[in-house]
């Protein structure tokens, strides 16, 4: 007589509920960044999961994964993707939307006209068909 | 606007190569010709957003829709741009073209990535190590730097205050030109690293024999092998030649 094999914990939906519920609602949980991913953008987890090339199982493991600190971001979400089997490329985009939008929408002048300073903006116009030309001096410098 | 600070931020050869290492190492290797567009979320806490026929209106409303309204001005007149950095709470995001030829959309990847880490990351990061993490509320805006603040920044060769944008076209650009410039020559140094590294550019060269005094060699070789558009990769070449016709080590003329 065999042992059927146990289920694994994440796939449980109960489980996986608590999982999210529970990390949410800290940004330093991955979990916290999914989530808001799911609610910006209406979609259900497994979409979330799919854009992240993973499945359900992997997503909830992702979601107990630490947020990578900027420090280490590479390295850090090279290992949780080894982890969890999700695309490491998918995951930095929807990081760096979803904290950019955090921290955009987080400012005073979100919720007034007044406009906001502290931001840098460069652009490089169409009709300046050689960028390079505006390195003006002569002599490169050692 | 904070003039000083950005004056401040203007890299020199030898910083634009660290400035490159410094996000090389954090993404994978590079191929031949080497692109940061796909790795810059990776390196660096930006966005890329492309857009057809890209125009500052179409930066503005989606900078607005996403929590920023950019008091900018927009001139009159054509406004279409190759690419655009708008950075915010060390959060940024990289505009581009979706319509540019290749060479030039991983020109402006380079460049506007040079930006980032020339002007915005690269003073931040000089201002928190100085004066602790608490500068960064005075380099978003969000306050004034206090008396403690500009004394210690002062003294550490710093002006804390908060950023400010580099629009040419601006109608107070006059006033600012020689800040603008700065700029721009600051990313294109980064730019250049990041895509044709000076180290690897020496080592081409010596291996196909090139002619230091020949420009068109030079700009051959860059657009050729690094695949530089030719605007950008004639600008670099003039440099190497000019370098070499005054005699100077390759090293300098790299910017090494």
């Amino acid at each position: 007589m065999t042992d059927r094999p146990k289920p694994h914990p994440a796939d449980d939906p109960a489980m996986r509920g608590a999982v999210f519920a529970g990390t949410a609602a800290d940004p330093a949980w991955l979990g916290h960044w999914l989530e808001r991913r799911r609610r910006r953008t209406g979609a259900g987890r497994e979409a979330v999961a799919a854009d992240l090339k993973t499945d359900l199982r992997g997503l909830t493991m992702l979601a107990l994964c630490r947020t990578p600190t900027e420090e280490n971001f590479a390295d850090d979400l090279e290992a949780v993707c080894r982890r969890t089997g999700a695309d490491p490329t998918a995951l930095a985009r929807l990081l760096r939307a979803e904290q950019r939008a955090a921290a955009w929408t987080a400012g005073p002048e979100s919720s007034s006209a007044a406009p906001p300073a502290g931001w840098l903006m460069a652009a490089s116009e169409a009709g300046e068909t050689d960028d390079s030309g505006g390195d003006g001096d002569a002599e490169p410098r050692p | 606007v904070n003039a000083a600070l950005l004056a401040a931020a203007a890299v020199n050869g030898v910083e634009a190569v660290a400035l490159a290492d410094r996000f090389r190492a954090a993404v994978p290797r590079p191929g031949r010709p080497a692109d940061v567009e796909p790795h810059l979320p990776l390196g660096a806490p930006l966005e890329v957003i492309a857009v057809a026929g890209l125009r500052l209106a179409d930066v503005l409303a989606h900078a607005a829709a996403e929590g920023l309204r950019l008091p900018t001005a927009t001139p009159a007149g054509p406004d279409r741009l190759n690419g655009c950095l708008v950075a915010y709470r060390g959060q940024g995001l990289v505009f581009l073209d979706a319509d540019l030829p290749a060479d030039r959309r991983r020109w402006t990847a380079a460049h506007e990535l040079g930006h980032w880490l020339a002007e915005y990351d690269r003073p931040r990061r000089r201002a928190v190590a100085r004066l602790g993490v608490g500068i960064a509320a005075v380099l978003d805006g969000d306050r004034p730097a206090t008396a403690d603040e500009r004394l210690s920044g002062a003294l550490a060769g710093l002006r804390p205050g908060p950023y400010w944008h580099l629009l040419r076209r601006e109608p107070d650009a006059p006033a600012r030109a020689e800040a603008v410039r700065r700029a721009e020559t600051a990313a294109d140094r980064v730019a250049r690293e990041l895509l044709a590294p000076g180290a690897a550019v020496a080592a081409e060269a010596a291996a196909a024999g090139i002619d230091p005094a020949d420009a068109s060699a030079w700009a051959g070789l860059l657009t050729e092998r690094f695949g530089l558009p030719t605007g950008p990769a004639a600008d670099y070449a003039a440099r190497l030649a000019r370098a070499a016709a005054a005699n100077r080590s390759f090293a300098a003329a790299l910017g090494l």
